[in-house]
């Protein structure tokens, strides 16, 4: 009986005095199991040499890649553009707190005075009678601020993927 | 205990990680031979190739603060490179036909061999012109490239690592996440083929021996 073709593929790998003793018997009176093994042979040899034949990468490539994942200069990284806004972004918002406060306080001293009065249910039609305006120049400032955060998160998401692509 | 390569790598990893750029390159040219073998058989449009790889040792250096030495260097940057290519190939055209046929989707025929394949061979061929095409060696060249190309993508990654990369079966399993089993039939099944197509080349070389005597 032949020696099956995962064993002919399994010899051709290996020398022959690594073969099973029952290998070698029936390979000495079999010269069609010998011819496998011997193709088997030279296709792993050729298998070797062809890798020699395949099409290589670019020249400096490395540097390419290189130069593309650590970005060229004059691309700021992210957390340098965090790190510079921080201190405008605290200033602008001690700003605003101070300039407004005098005005606020008051405003909220009195809003709080009611609703403590009148109670909880009634505080939001309460709320209709106080000075409209005054609310008004508070949610600008916070809306000033919400988007300036957005800004700065979006901002920095667009140099990531910049830098990602 | 660590072996010199992977003692090598672990101090590689550990210059890349604190930022050395010179040591990012070194790891690049270290791995571009494998990443581009495992590229290969599955990008087939050589202006692809250079990209991908590119975007392979992106992945790497993304994923680098995660790598723990579980398995080795080298089994882990393969298998980015594999799955970066089949990502590729998603986005840039549905799998087709030939991808999963083992004969290439083309059943024989030339007329329906599709464009990559055409391409393909022709790069090969033109990659060492032979003048003395006719001796022997250079045809079995040519039948090992030409079979190569009938084989599924599988196949051919699978030999690629184990022939040319010197992977064991365990470390294509992990590479390919398929089970050792799989690994197993695929190269069985992959040298199968390759074997009938240098046979046939060899008996064709023996007939034009006999026939100029």
């Amino acid at each position: 009986m032949h020696l099956s073709e995962y064993q002919c593929q399994q010899a051709a790998c290996r020398p022959p005095r690594d073969w099973p003793a029952s290998w070698n018997r029936h390979l000495q009176q079999c010269p069609e199991c010998r011819k496998t093994i011997l193709i088997y042979r030279r296709l792993y040899g050729a298998l070797t040499e062809a890798q020699h034949h395949m099409p290589p990468l670019p020249p400096q490539f490395a540097r390419n890649c290189s130069e593309r994942i650590f970005g060229s200069s004059s691309v700021p990284k992210d957390r340098s553009v965090e790190r510079w806004l921080v201190g405008p972004l605290i200033l602008l918002a001690a700003l605003i707190g101070a300039l407004t406060f005098p005005w606020q306080a008051p405003l909220w001293a009195e809003t709080w005075a009611l609703l403590k009065s009148l109670g909880a249910s009634t505080g939001f039609a309460i709320l209709n009678g106080l000075r409209l305006h005054g609310l008004l120049g508070m949610a600008t400032a916070g809306g000033l601020f919400f988007l300036f955060s957005l800004d700065l998160y979006l901002g920095n998401r667009l140099l990531k993927a910049r830098r990602q692509n | 205990m660590a072996t010199f390569g992977e003692a090598a790598d672990r101090k590689l990893v550990q210059a890349v990680l604190e930022g050395d750029r010179a040591a990012f390159e070194h790891l690049v040219q270290r791995y571009e031979r494998l990443v581009s073998h495992i590229i290969w058989p599955l990008i087939r449009f050589p202006e692809d190739r250079a990209d991908v790889a590119q975007d392979v040792f992106s992945r790497v250096y993304q994923h680098l603060p995660t790598f723990r030495f579980q398995c080795r260097l080298s089994t882990w940057i393969a298998h980015i490179a594999y799955n970066t290519s089949l990502t590729h190939l998603s986005k840039k055209r549905p799998l087709l036909l030939g991808d999963l046929h083992p004969n290439g989707g083309t059943h024989g025929t030339d007329a329906s061999k599709n464009r990559e394949t055409v391409l393909l061979e022709h790069q090969i061929v033109s990659n060492h012109p032979s003048p003395e095409h006719l001796c022997e060696a250079a045809e079995l060249q040519q039948a090992i490239q030409r079979g190569l190309l009938r084989l599924t993508p599988r196949q051919r990654v699978v030999l690629v690592l184990y022939h040319w990369q010197g992977f064991s079966l365990a470390d294509i399993s992990c590479v390919l996440d398929r089970p050792v089993g799989t690994i197993k039939n695929d190269l069985f099944r992959a040298r199968r083929a390759l074997k009938h197509y240098l046979r046939q080349a060899l008996e064709l070389s023996e007939e034009d021996e006999h026939a100029s005597q």
